[in-house]
């Protein structure tokens, strides 16, 4: 077979067969497109009522600007706006990497989870790499920020519950919008989760004023680890389910 | 009045043209009827991919590019769900070669073995790996080109030439001597 212009080494007997397949397809009868049509006709129309699908239709730089408008604003309220009393006594170069890096793992998780439909799927190692860095990297941040106990005589888990709390109710509506402008690709939960995750880290990361690892770990890592090890594998459970 | 491409009735379609969808439908369903026949061996399955395919056109139907040909576009969203397919079934059942070998028929080449050579070659194309299969049956058997192969499965033209050379050269172990 020729393909522009560039003969494709084919061995003649194999080339006999594959135009024999060819042809046996080609003589096989149509598919009843009439009754086919009428099916995914009503399927749009119902799919077109709902204010969600009017969502999720839009192009997808619309979408994904939608969710980078939300987590920003999520961001802002959650976090700029209620931010640490002692947030310019923080080393500048540690401020920075800390909240650049945090920002551009979030981004990616955005733009990633939002994924065209006439594109191939991501590739398993993409999601593996964005999820690994996001728990490599909000774990180092949590171990290395620069020190200071202020534990005080609480138990853990009223040291840690109350950002662990808050950095998971804001990382919920980035989650739950990207759940939403979804339009069913495999790979989404996960990567919507670790986005979820990653907005409720660097929230605290602008509101908590406490340094210490424990709480840091305890509250602050535990966000990102609870998006992914929870909402995450609820859906990995579930789509296991359903596909048994 | 000239026929209008696939591209003509797909930006008519996005401009709220409903007709057009109906016309794209009728030209791609029996295509990809026969794409996902070939993966799914069931017609009730691929009836449903061909019709969530449509679906996903519809969805996606804001993401279509002017510049951009329609066939890749709609191939990738059918391949992406045969793949969504195989993933919730982990593993699609296997049909060794070996139940699809039986004794050729000697003499002039009839419709019976016809559709015998057509069953070992389904059976073998089973049992090459995925990335190598839909290439073949991409390039060969719907006659796309290895630029639009390439665009369809996510690599570059190289890369899926260097596939479709190992899996024409896997056929060709794997059929072995009925290919003699």
């Amino acid at each position: 077979m020729t393909d522009g212009g560039i003969q494709t080494e084919l061995d003649p007997k194999l080339e006999e067969w594959l135009a024999d397949a060819r042809e046996a397809e080609g003589a096989e009868a149509p598919p009843d497109v009439d009754a086919m049509f009428g099916e995914v006709e009503k399927q749009v129309q119902v799919a077109d009522r709902s204010w969600a699908f009017w969502l999720r239709s839009r192009a997808t730089w619309a979408r994904r600007a939608i969710a980078f408008a939300a987590a920003a604003a999520v961001v802002v309220f959650g976090g700029v706006l209620t931010l640490r009393a002692d947030f310019t006594e923080l080393p500048l170069a540690w401020t920075l990497t800390a909240l650049g890096s945090l920002a551009v793992l979030l981004g990616g998780s955005l733009y990633l989870a939002l994924r065209p439909l006439h594109q191939p799927p991501l590739r398993p190692w993409a999601r593996a790499a964005l999820i690994g860095s996001s728990l490599a990297a909000t774990c180092a941040l949590a171990l290395l920020a620069p020190a200071q106990a202020v534990v005080g005589d609480q138990s853990f888990l009223r040291h840690v519950s109350p950002c662990l709390f808050y950095g998971m109710l804001v990382g919920l509506p980035v989650y739950l919008l990207l759940r939403l402008l979804d339009r069913g690709s495999a790979s989404v939960a996960l990567i919507a989760a670790c986005a979820g995750g990653l907005t409720g880290n660097l929230v605290l990361q602008l509101h908590c004023p406490r340094g210490d690892a424990e709480h840091l770990m305890g509250a602050h890592f535990a966000v990102v680890l609870l998006f992914l090890g929870g909402l995450g594998g609820i859906h990995w459970l579930l789509s296991r389910r359903r596909a048994r | 009045m000239a026929e209008r491409t696939d591209e003509e009735l797909m930006r008519a379609y996005v401009a709220g043209d409903h007709a057009a969808f109906r016309e794209l439908f009728t030209r791609y369903a029996p295509m990809l009827m026969r794409l996902t026949v070939r993966h799914l061996r069931s017609d009730e399955l691929a009836r449903e991919v061909v019709q969530q395919t449509f679906f996903q056109v519809h969805a996606a139907r804001n993401d279509f590019h002017q510049d951009r040909k329609l066939r890749p576009w709609v191939f990738t969203i059918a391949m992406n769900l045969v793949r969504e397919h195989y993933r919730k079934q982990k593993r699609r059942s296997e049909t060794g070669l070996d139940e699809a070998r039986e004794p050729a028929v000697q003499g002039e080449r009839g419709p019976i073995e016809q559709r015998q050579r057509v069953e070992l070659l389904r059976a073998a194309l089973e049992r090459l790996p995925d990335t190598q299969r839909e290439v073949v049956e991409l390039h060969w058997l719907e006659e796309r080109p290895f630029a639009e192969v390439a665009e369809i499965v996510g690599s570059t033209e190289g890369a899926v030439r260097v596939r479709a050379h190992r899996a024409y050269k896997r056929l060709k172990e794997l059929l072995g001597k009925e290919l003699e």
